[in-house]
């Protein structure tokens, strides 16, 4: 195992992109010690940033963080094997395009989580910025696969032009959860502030908690007793509604009728 | 800067070399005759020396090349050019940022690009881009089938005086050659509808495709401008459209004189379906190559398309729609008062979908079935059916049939199996290869310092790392691919400017302009033109003109018209 | 150098070009809209008092090749809008009567569904630019992504499941969406107050997606509002250079970009940056506060013909000239047709131009940096 402690405080983003469980297996902690990573515009050695050490006879690829992460990005970027452990809050960019293997972060993340991740698994303990499992700008190809984890609250337009995959949320949502998206899954423990699933295709979007009004482009289709997420059974009941209709979606919403009983309107179009 | 290479097998087409030992000799940008004694030396025995490359038609600068950058950001952010001493930083694929564009350019061998889309309206923005678009000699064609000046004056058979303002607007937005883009659709696009044949009318205009072809024709004779009319043809990308294309090719074969051709069709792989459908789409090549056999008047580009992501770009507004709603990807319109429109949709060629193996195989037959390169350039009309680094890739193809069966393995069968390509025995040798790719298309655009290595042409020479002595072409594609790839040397204005793909030296490249001076004391031809210059655009008539100055580098050409 | 440069953009229509990555957009010059709209629509924008000679050049009150101007229907409006305001000045001071309360939105007027030109606003308050249109339609405080995507279905002919939206009878958004699709060639200007509004760019990426669909039915266009002198120009400049419009990073020694991480504000809100230089904008005056106080506590060097609250808090400030007034040069308008600025007077002797001031700049900075391009 791999521990990393940043030496001082950053001002300045460091991007980190490098450090990840594919690159440091069969790697002497000197070979690593020299890895170059940007600090800012300058380009420095790993080793003028961090106090690194290596436990010996443990599995090579784990990495551990500890301390304070914030200006650190792309943590575990394009990894596709082993673990990252963090301790503490950790930049932006965690885990993008990732391929496999597992992020945990025990503590909160900022934007664009999992982005463009197309299989492993991000647990983030705390609570997570805007565009977790979301495309690049200007591009489609948003989260193909994998699981992202959230303990605590998601900004908005998670799911942005999401593809496969599942992102659980415990804690609540801000607006356009699942914004064009296409295929995949995103359940809500919490609550939405709205405008779910904007101009989605495909895909499903549950939501547990309150919701204050569903998008005019979704028609209402039933009123189901539960759904299944991965196999696993959710306890509804959920009113369901089909759309984005604008742009010939058929993506599903499942929204608790219990904590929603402003949306007792739709119940005569059913 | 003096120079000399010695011992290269230089291919000079222009000059009827093809692959003899020789030493080119450069003084102050030119090619001269004597070695001076303190020349630099530069022994490149077992390389091939050609002209630098010229090409017709690549869209690398101006308002629809830039909205298409900034509508493409997942284009560029992972293709990216680091910045060195010498060079700038920038971004690439499809639609590469400027400095990118001329480096890579430069890279290939290529010496000299003509822009071939410029709104009047926009021109200065295309000449700013174009003087941050270093190395690389530089164009532009103006779109003027649109105009409707030239749509009023055609109509009345006004044809001087239509000569008389579109001279007006080449030195005006500093152009050199007359660009067609679907003659009257652009206009019709106007209130959101299109031209179907060359025969149809233009809403409120009461003018045929037709007409406006032939008459921009005979204004370019009248004009004497070196380049022909460069002409997008109409019903671009619909099957069934070779007809079109032959009908368009037919109805200026009067106007051909001194057996000189009189037009250039731009992109003819876009206008070579045949078929009543998509499903039923076939390749019209075949018609369209024994026309050009038979005739002299015309020549052609084919934009070959290569299976990538890239972004098509035209001043085919109407097309570009279709395609929006053909593929449903993200759609960029751009209407331009009283000239013309455009449009951007990003588009990905699939080896495995049988219309675009069948759009490959297109390109490819066009290019082997018309019999003399000096009619056929290559391009991929970049970005549209490829970004212009894949060249190298074409070459091969063209080059071996070896290439060609492979890439084919891997294609849609059913496109393969109606293909003529396997067919084809025909592979370009690179006397050949020059021709199609810098003596022919600086030959049409009647560049007489450009695409040879005669003496006082421009030294502006590519060098490239492979020896045809030792290598089979059609065996080894490969490296043929490498040496076209990064070129050994481009020498631009006499001086090394890239080396084995890095750039050493980064100068200004010049910008070309037709300025036309007539017999006849010119008409006042702005009265016209300044009377109704308020009605019909929003800027005054003193701003419209670009002055020389914006120019970085302004090389006007002077002709003289024959009125 | 390695910095991030960005634009004012950032702060006014940064978001509708991030919404143009997404979905492109339907655009055109403005001449193509003197000649040929019939339906203008502006939405969040009040040209009015925004952008003075915008009407009478390029739309409503514009004399185009196929449609007239429409300044008699303004002359007949606006004395309508006097009279009644005199009415009900005097129905104030009767008393016993009565003022009749106006419904909120009024349906279509007929002039809609006639040809000519026709001018719609559409707001969350009646602006002076209401008061002009043809029809104006009130929408609730940040609903209009709701509004755009009830046309969108609307224009489908698909049917909504609710009675109003954004406070809208579905009633007057039919005629409304038949009143789109009946036009000739129909734009909609989105101001700030589209862009600005809650889900930012989503309210643009849905506004582009209703033109785009419009399209299949009419000839739409759409485009911004912009302002801030050439921001059109910088835009257009850094996009040919580096491939993004606006907040392009070069730390890493090649442009990346990504509004969010690279973009000048959140850069100052995370108070990551160690200097700056300003060009002819006025941040401080725009900026978030804490932006602003962690752009000001760096050193902070200004390039400004005139005196701003940026200025003022700089450590070094260079005057420079006039564009347009002392220098020559090029400004982009909001449409994107370049045109040329003319020097009408000489600047005061020894004051370069900002041009000449950068030019020097880098000059001494690639000498230190042993540099040669």
């Amino acid at each position: 195992m791999l521990t990393l402690t940043p030496r001082q405080e950053f001002k300045v983003p460091i991007d980190l992109g490098c450090l990840i469980p594919d690159a440091i297996i069969k790697k002497s902690i000197d070979e690593i010690r020299s890895f170059r990573i940007w600090e800012g515009n300058r380009n420095v050695h790993l080793e003028t940033l961090f106090k690194i050490s290596k436990e010996a006879n443990t599995i090579d690829d784990t990495i551990h963080f500890t301390g304070d992460l914030r200006k650190i990005r792309r943590i575990g970027a394009k990894m596709s094997r082993g673990k990252i452990v963090i301790d503490g809050d950790v930049g932006s960019r965690l885990g993008e395009e990732m391929k496999g293997g597992t992020i945990i972060v025990n503590g909160d993340a900022d934007s664009w989580v999992g982005s463009m991740m197309r299989n492993g698994i991000i647990e983030v303990k705390g609570d997570i910025g805007d565009y977790a499992g979301a495309a690049y700008r200007g591009s489609t190809k948003g989260m193909k696969g994998g699981k992202i984890i959230v303990h605590g609250n998601a900004g908005n337009e998670i799911g942005c032009f999401m593809r496969g995959g599942v992102i659980n949320v415990d804690g609540n949502v801000g607006i356009y959860a699942g914004i064009h998206m296409n295929k995949g899954t995103i359940f809500i423990q919490g609550n939405s502030e709205g405008r779910l699933g904007a101009q989605m295709l495909q895909g499903k979007i549950v939501v547990s908690g309150k919701i204050p009004s569903i998008l005019p482009t979704f028609t209402v289709d039933n009123i189901v007793k539960k759904t299944k997420i991965s196999g696993e059974e959710i306890a509804g009941p959920f009113y369901t509604f089909i759309g984005d209709v604008a742009d010939n979606g058929r993506g599903k919403l499942y929204i608790s009728q219990t904590h929603n009983p402003h949306l007792k309107q739709y119940e005569k179009f059913l | 800067m003096k120079l000399v290479l010695k011992n290269g097998l230089v291919y000079d087409p222009l000059n009827q070399i093809n692959g003899e030992k020789m030493d080119i000799i450069i003084k102050d940008g030119k090619i001269v005759e004597k070695t001076d004694k303190d020349s630099k030396t530069i022994d490149i025995s077992g390389m091939i020396v050609m002209p630098g490359g010229v090409d017709i038609h690549a869209h690398i600068a101006g308002s629809e090349v830039n909205t298409g950058r900034l509508l493409r950001p997942e284009d560029h952010f992972k293709d990216v050019e680091v910045k060195s001493n010498i060079t700038r930083s920038g971004v690439g694929r499809s639609i590469p940022s400027t400095f990118t564009t001329g480096y890579r350019y430069t890279r290939m061998g290529y010496t000299t690009v003509m822009n071939p889309s410029m709104p009047p309206l926009e021109a200065r923005h295309t000449h700013e881009e174009l003087n941050d678009i270093p190395i690389i000699d530089k164009g532009a064609y103006p779109l003027l089938g649109d105009w409707w000046f030239v749509l009023e004056y055609l109509k009345n058979g006004l044809v001087e005086d239509c000569a008389f303002h579109v001279a007006w607007m080449m030195a005006a937005t500093k152009g050199y050659a007359i660009k067609l883009v679907n003659p009257g659709g652009p206009e019709s696009w106007g209130f959101g509808r299109n031209v179907r044949d060359i025969d149809d009318t233009v809403p409120n205009f009461d003018i045929t495709p037709r007409e406006i072809i032939r008459g921009l024709c005979k204004v370019n004779k009248l004009l004497n401008l070196p380049h022909t009319i460069h002409l997008h043809t109409t019903n671009l990308g619909v099957p069934g459209n070779y007809r079109t294309t032959l009908k368009t090719m037919k109805c200026v074969e009067d106007l051909a004189y001194d057996k000189k051709p009189v037009m250039h069709i731009t992109h003819v792989m876009f206008g070579a379906f045949k078929g009543k459908d998509w499903y039923t789409m076939s390749s019209g090549a075949e018609k369209i190559s024994k026309y050009v056999n038979r005739h002299r008047h015309v020549t052609i580009d084919t934009a070959q398309v290569v299976f990538t992501d890239t972004t098509t770009m035209t001043a085919d507004g109407p097309f570009q729609f279709g395609l929006y709603r053909l593929t449903g990807n993200k759609w960029v319109n751009h209407d331009v008062e009283t000239e013309t429109t455009g449009g951007i949709v990003p588009f990905r060629y699939k080896r495995k979908n049988y219309v675009h193996a069948t759009q490959w195989s297109i390109g490819l037959e066009l290019s082997l079935l018309i019999k003399s390169p000096w009619k056929v350039f290559l391009t991929t009309d970049h970005p549209n059916a490829a970004p212009f680094i894949t060249y190298p890739r074409i070459i091969a193809w063209l080059m071996s049939k070896n290439a060609r069966e492979k890439t084919m393995k891997k294609m849609n069968r059913l496109a393969v199996r109606k293909s003529l390509l396997p067919s084809i025995e025909r592979e370009y040798s690179f006397y050949e290869i020059a021709i199609a790719s810098r003596a022919g298309t600086a030959k049409a655009l009647g560049l007489k310092q450009k695409g040879h290595l005669g003496i006082g042409a421009d030294a502006d020479i590519a060098v490239y790392n492979v020896n045809p002595k030792q290598v089979d072409p059609s065996k080894e594609y490969k490296s043929v691919i490498k040496a076209f790839k990064h070129a050994a040397y481009t020498i631009k204005n006499g001086e090394i400017v890239s080396q084995k793909g890095k750039i050493v030296k980064s100068n200004i490249g010049k910008t070309y302009w037709i300025n036309v001076k007539f017999k006849s004391p010119p008409r006042e031809i702005t009265s016209d033109l300044k009377k109704k210059f308020k009605d019909y655009w929003t800027v005054e008539f003193d701003n419209y003109p670009v002055a020389e100055n914006y120019l970085a580098l302004s090389t006007p050409i002077t002709v003289e018209a024959e009125i | 150098m390695g910095g991030v440069l960005d634009n004012t953009s950032t702060v006014c229509h940064g978001p509708s070009i991030i919404s143009i990555h997404d979905v492109g957009i339907s655009s055109c010059t403005l001449g193509q809209l003197r000649h040929r709209a019939d339906l203008v629509i502006y939405w969040g924008s009040n040209p009015w008092d925004a952008h003075p000679r915008h009407l009478e050049r390029y739309t409503n009150f514009t004399k185009g090749r196929f449609q007239d101007a429409d300044w008699y229907g303004y002359v007949t409006r606006t004395n309508i809008h006097q009279t009644d305001k005199r009415l009900s000045r005097i129905l104030k001071l009767t008393p016993g009567i009565k003022e009749e309360v106006l419904p909120k939105n009024e349906s279509l007027p007929y002039k809609f569904f006639r040809k000519g030109r026709k001018m719609m606003v559409i707001d969350v308050r009646r602006t002076r630019s209401a008061d002009m249109a043809d029809y104006f339609l009130q929408v609730e405080p940040n609903k209009d992504y709701e509004l755009i995507e009830a046309f969108r279905m609307l224009i489908k002919h698909e049917e909504l499941e609710v009675n109003e939206v954004a406070g809208v009878p579905v009633e007057i958004l039919e005629d409304i969406a038949d009143a789109l699709i009946n036009c000739s060639l129909g734009v909609i200007f989105f101001g700030v107050g589209l862009t600005m509004s809650k889900g930012k760019h989503r309210n643009i990426d849905a506004a582009i997606s209703l033109v785009r669909d419009l399209n299949q039915r009419t000839k739409f266009l759409i485009m911004p509002m912009r302002g801030h002198f050439n921001v059109t120009g910088s835009n257009t400049v850094s996009t040919w250079q580096t491939g993004y419009p606006f907040a392009v990073d070069f730390s890493q020694g090649y442009p990346r970009y990504n509004p969010g991480e690279t973009s000048v504000v959140d850069i100052l809100r995370r108070d990551e940056t160690d200097a700056g230089l300003v060009i002819a904008s006025d941040p401080v005056s725009n900026f978030p506060k804490e932006a602003t106080s962690n752009l000001i506590k760096n050193p902070l060097i200004v390039i400004d013909p005139v005196e701003t609250p940026t200025s003022v808090m700089a450590d070094v400030v260079i005057p420079t000239t006039y564009v347009g007034i002392e220098t020559e040069g090029t400004a982009y308008r909001m449409d994107h047709v370049p045109l040329p600025l003319k020097k009408v007077v000489n600047p005061p002797k020894g004051l370069p131009s900002d041009k000449e001031a950068l030019e020097k700049i880098l000059l001494e900075v690639r000498r230190m940096r042993k540099e040669m391009i």
